[in-house]
């Protein structure tokens, strides 16, 4: 089986789109327009930080050593206190 | 020379600067980009670990809830995949095994980025109600 033009486009705009949706969804200001002061403070800081790793991804060669690093925090979160 | 050559080649190809696709590099954005997300929210949630979110905080908090630990856990799996699934798109790349079974793990990649957004923006919405 080989990897047709269409394909291949059809891929990529399938990810531009998913990256899109992220991006759009982390920049969106909507749910900041509703929110007390401090929250909008950090979602700023959400935002900010997910710009940033962007960024500094655009630089990064890819690796699987550059991918594994993209893997969450290992560190369990804290039970819920509620 | 010949040798330093193939080296050389190697290594360009491993550090994908002349072998990245658009692809590839628009995923590894996106990945990065959610994990920086993720793990802000991550480090949020702790921040009320042991006292309750103060009122007009100035720093990131978010409430020490079930609803909250449920959202970041669910969007940490769904990172886990989408990153583990590249890696396998990588190691098969690396493998120059075919296009069958590269296709098949961007595939798989594909599948695993496409639960992002919606966790994304129900981390980001955990914000809202802070």
């Amino acid at each position: 089986m080989s990897v047709t033009i269409q394909q291949v486009t059809q891929d990529i705009q399938a990810v531009q789109g998913i990256a899109g949706e992220v991006m759009s969804t982390i920049e969106g200001l909507d749910p900041a327009l509703a929110a007390p002061i401090e929250a909008v403070q950090a979602i700023e800081a959400l935002v900010a930080a997910a710009l940033t790793a962007w960024s500094n991804a655009s630089g990064t060669p890819i690796t699987v050593a550059s991918v594994q690093a993209l893997l969450p925090n290992p560190t369990p979160l804290t039970d819920p206190t509620s | 020379m010949k040798r330093i050559l193939s080296l050389t080649a190697a290594l360009l190809v491993t550090l994908c600067i002349v072998g990245c696709t658009n692809w590839e590099r628009t995923t590894f954005n996106t990945l990065a980009s959610s994990d920086a997300a993720i793990n802000a929210a991550q480090a949020a949630y702790e921040v009320s670990a042991t006292a309750p979110c103060p009122p007009q905080s100035t720093i990131a908090c978010l409430p020490h809830s079930k609803a909250v630990y449920t959202a970041i856990n669910k969007a940490k799996a769904a990172q886990t995949l989408a990153v583990n699934s590249m890696v396998t798109y990588e190691e098969v790349k690396a493998a120059n095994t075919g296009t069958t079974a590269l296709n098949a793990a961007q595939a798989d990649v594909n599948a695993a980025l496409a639960q992002l957004p919606t966790l994304i923006a129900n981390v980001k919405a955990l914000y809202g109600g802070n």
